[in-house]
């Protein structure tokens, strides 16, 4: 079905190749997952399967890309659009029509089939993604995970032999995300058409698929049958940085055979193992050493209630109380008021009941402006917070609004370039930097502000696992300096692992606050929230451990019980 | 604290207004834009302004609309009033008051003056983009961007033109709910955006942020549309195209638009005639209303 032969491009400008000398092939009907670290060129080569390169796009294209027996360099976009179709991470980005069914319906418009087949494809592409009773809906009334399904309909309507899909669960909440990959696991039930996903979060798809494909500096250093890529070359997961499901790593820590990708194979597997040992239980759970207590309030919401609508509140009676030093993940899907939350603790929206301080000073009559110093905020999208000509003057901004004498603006701008490690980029135009690149160069911008709170929403979205890494490690690093840091995450894996305390908001009430360990003694609150328990937790849990959120911990108790067997 | 969003997306009632042909609601605003401007009696200009705003309650157009269709309309009105009373040119005019006499600040000059002329001008002006404005955004709240599209390729424009108008104001709603977010982001860092001296410098600082996200979604958009075999001037067809019909309220109101034609030839004889380039006696009749009704 796809025929990749000798592919390598070259963007205008750049000496490194994007792509180079890509060979590979995927049958009909067959499910592939492209993976590798940010900037490894998986985009593009999407970009070179439907077509876009070499017609819609700048560069230097050679090999050759055969889809269905069609070579994308001598057939136009449209004939290629009815062989293979395109859904990208953003549903805002893709849908432009008010109601769903204009939009499942243009690209058949377009294709001048007759209205009773264009009527015929809008109500099967509708039924795949389990839309079909939203068709006369209004998009703007959709959730993230619905419009993202329009977006695949818009492309199904198309009947493409060949289905790609770019990270189409990056931008989505936990929902979201879970209404996504049912979709695709429907589509590829049906076997009709030919898959190719491209996403970071391997330990999500893994299961689906069956072939893994790995791409780094523009090659393909991998491709292999998905059990085959975990038992033989699991480290050049770890090489890159890729994250690997929590059981293959667990396995992969206690020496064990076998390639289970899901927590029920994982569990049949270590039943197996363990059925001769009579556990009376060991603590697997090393509670992660909680820090001293500190007493110094930085945030304090009091009963706070907010809506942007009149009655239609947003936040209903919000109470918490957050610690100068501590790291603090905020949880919930889309429309919980995380974000809303996030405005009231800096000074932006003020309660409409209750109150909220900020370092002990209520913000219900400060403006934002005079908090300045105190607190600092991190949009979801960074390059918004992005308006000068290069790096240096974006993170010497905010100092030099301050009026802070110009040799300390140097040492801090200094200091926040470094420790974002964007120094060797001072001259480089922000908004002309990557995405991950965009996000470190606004931390820096705030940074050097000196903020003793730090809030960030969602600024782990979109990045692979080592910018997420390093970038949370920083964050912890901040909190050792005593710097408040308050971040929203859909990614639960990265909450309990670098977070102190873990708050989760549902329809606007604060329904669990607390160390990560204690949010597991409440199981209801992952099925209330769609968030996704780690695996290990399930596991611990399902063979009668103390509950264990921790991959390494699990594997060193169990490592502890097989010895025993 | 408004949800731009919403406010700036079309409604889908079933109202008389959202049922009208939006060819109708094209040819009204190209009607009433050629009236106001030929019109040049106030009393008349406001019951054009008023018999835009009945449109509102009919459409019933949500009260939140209505309140930002009232600020739109201050500032509109009384920008345009203030800045005609300081620097009305045309002569006679009468000064009101003096804010600047002419030696101030030690400079020759002509000072700077309030006058009487300049205010019945601007007054005059104002209504009549008070009234374009007000139909236009009647017009947009009550039309489903999908209808305007059809409306536009029905009125001969070519499709390639149609789409990029409609697609450019579905992402309006999202140009300003992120202009809200770098000025927030600006706030935030210590910026004054809003202060006088920092006007110039704001625009640019604003800009940079939202054309280059305006640059990377258009290049995503463009993705979407060309891998589902847009072409812009090629035939294609329609799902819903054959839905456009006039109905008789279309009709009457074609019909009514046609009064335009009538005011700006009345209008147009009558500045032919005070201007003593052509003159008919059997027209005085009509010199009489265009000067004194419109």
């Amino acid at each position: 079905m796809i025929k990749v032969n000798n592919l390598t491009f070259n963007y205008p400008g750049k000496t490194a190749p994007a792509l180079l000398n890509i060979d590979f092939e995927v049958s009909r009907g067959e499910f592939v997952l492209i993976t590798g670290p940010t900037g490894c060129g998986k985009s593009t080569l999407l970009k070179c399967l439907n077509g876009i390169i070499p017609h819609g796009s700048e560069g230097i294209m050679s090999g050759n890309v055969i889809i269905d027996g069609v070579n994308t360099n001598d057939a136009s976009l449209s004939v290629l659009s009815r062989k293979v179709g395109m859904v990208q991470q953003n549903p805002d980005d893709q849908i432009f029509s008010l109601i769903v069914e204009d939009e499942v319906a243009f690209g058949p418009e377009n294709l001048s089939l007759s209205i009773e087949r264009i009527e015929q494809r809008v109500a099967l592409a509708l039924k795949q993604v389990g839309m079909a009773e939203f068709r006369q809906k209004s998009v703007h009334t959709l959730s993230g995970g619905q419009k993202q399904r329009v977006a695949i309909a818009a492309i199904l309507s198309m009947q493409p032999s060949v289905l790609l899909l770019d990270e189409p669960a990056s931008q989505l909440d936990p929902m979201g995300t879970k209404e996504i990959l049912s979709v695709i696991t429907k589509i590829n039930a049906e076997k009709k058409s030919t898959i190719v996903l491209v996403e970071h979060r391997i330990h999500e798809v893994v299961h689906l698929v069956d072939r893994i494909i790995i791409m780094d500096k523009g090659a393909v250093i991998l491709d292999a049958g998905k059990k085959e890529a975990f038992k033989n070359h699991i480290d050049i997961f770890h090489k890159l940085g890729l994250r690997v499901p929590e059981t293959i790593e667990l396995f992969h820590h206690l020496k064990l055979s076998g390639v289970p990708l899901t927590e029920k194979e994982a569990l049949h597997l270590l039943k197996k193992r363990l059925n001769s040992y009579k556990s009376t239980d060991t603590k697997a759970i090393q509670d992660k050493k909680l820090r001293k207590e500190k007493k110094i309030p930085a945030l304090k919401t009091e009963d706070v209630w907010f809506a942007y609508e009149k009655e239609n509140w947003i936040l209903q009676g919000v109470n918490l109380e957050i610690w100068q030093g501590e790291l603090i993940a905020l949880l919930g899907n889309n429309g919980s008021g995380k974000s809303t939350l996030l405005l009231h603790m800096c000074g932006i929206l003020k309660p409409q009941r209750g109150n909220v301080k900020v370092l002990g000073r209520k913000t219900r009559h400060v403006k934002p402006e005079s908090m300045v110093g105190d607190v600092a905020v991190v949009f979801q999208d960074p390059a918004l917070m992005l308006f000068c000509d290069t790096v240096w003057k974006e993170v010497a901004f905010g100092p030099e609004n301050l009026k802070i004498e110009k040799q300390e603006i140097k040492k801090r701008v200094q200091e926040a370039l470094n420790a974002m490690t964007v120094e060797d980029l001072i001259s480089h135009p922000p908004q002309a930097l990557s995405g991950g690149q965009r996000l470190r160069a606004a931390v820096a911008s705030v940074l050097s502000l000196k903020p003793r709170i730090l809030l960030l929403d969602e600024p782990t979205s979109g990045q692979d696992k080592r910018n997420i890494v390093n970038f949370m490690n920083y964050l912890k690093e901040l909190s050792g300096d005593n710097i408040t840091c308050v971040f929203i995450t859909h990614d639960m894996e990265t909450a309990l692992k670098f977070a102190d305390r873990v708050m989760v908001l549902d329809n606007g009430n604060l329904i669990a606050n607390g160390p990560p360990a204690a949010l597991f003694e409440n199981m209801d609150l992952f099925n209330k929230t769609s968030l996704e328990p780690p695996q290990a937790l399930t596991i611990s849990t399902q063979l009668g451990l103390t509950p264990s959120f921790c991959v390494y911990d699990l594997a060193e108790t169990l490592k502890a019980m097989i010895a025993h067997v | 604290m408004y949800d731009t969003k919403k406010l700036l997306t079309p409604s889908l009632e079933n109202t008389l207004i959202h049922r009208i042909d939006p060819r109708t609601k094209l040819i009204a605003l190209a009607a009433l834009s050629i009236i106001v401007v030929s019109v040049h009696k106030p009393e008349t200009l406001i019951i054009f302004f008023i018999l835009t705003m009945i449109g509102y309650p009919i459409a019933k157009i949500p009260l939140t609309n209505i309140k930002i269709l009232a600020i739109l309309l201050v500032l509109l009105i009384w920008g345009t009033i203030y800045s005609q009373a300081l620097f009305y040119q045309q002569y006679p005019r009468t000064i009101i008051f003096t804010i600047f006499t002419e030696d101030s600040f030690g400079l020759d000059w002509d000072g700077l003056h309030v006058f009487r002329e300049g205010i019945k001008y601007g007054a005059i002006q104002s209504i009549r983009f008070a009234a374009t404005t007000t139909l236009a955004l009647l017009f947009y709240w009550t039309t489903h961007p999908n209808a305007m599209l059809f409306g536009l390729i029905r009125l001969k424009v070519p499709y390639g033109l149609a789409f990029m108008v409609i697609t450019s104001l579905r992402f309006i709603p999202l140009l300003i709910s992120e202009s809200t977010t770098v000025i927030r982001a600006q706030k935030l860092k210590g910026y004054a955006p809003f202060k006088l001296t920092n006007w110039i410098k704001t625009i640019f600082l604003v800009l940079v942020p939202i054309l280059s996200n305006c640059m990377r979604r258009s290049a995503k958009l463009a993705i979407s549309v060309e891998g589902r075999s847009f072409k812009p001037n090629a035939s294609r067809t329609y799902l819903k195209a054959n839905t456009l019909v006039f109905t008789p309220i279309d009709r009457m109101i074609i019909t009514l638009c046609f009064a335009a034609i009538p005011i700006l030839v009345s209008k147009l004889l009558l500045w032919l005639y005070e201007n003593n380039i052509f003159y008919l006696s059997e027209l005085r009749w009509l010199y009489e209303i265009a000067g004194n009704y419109i």
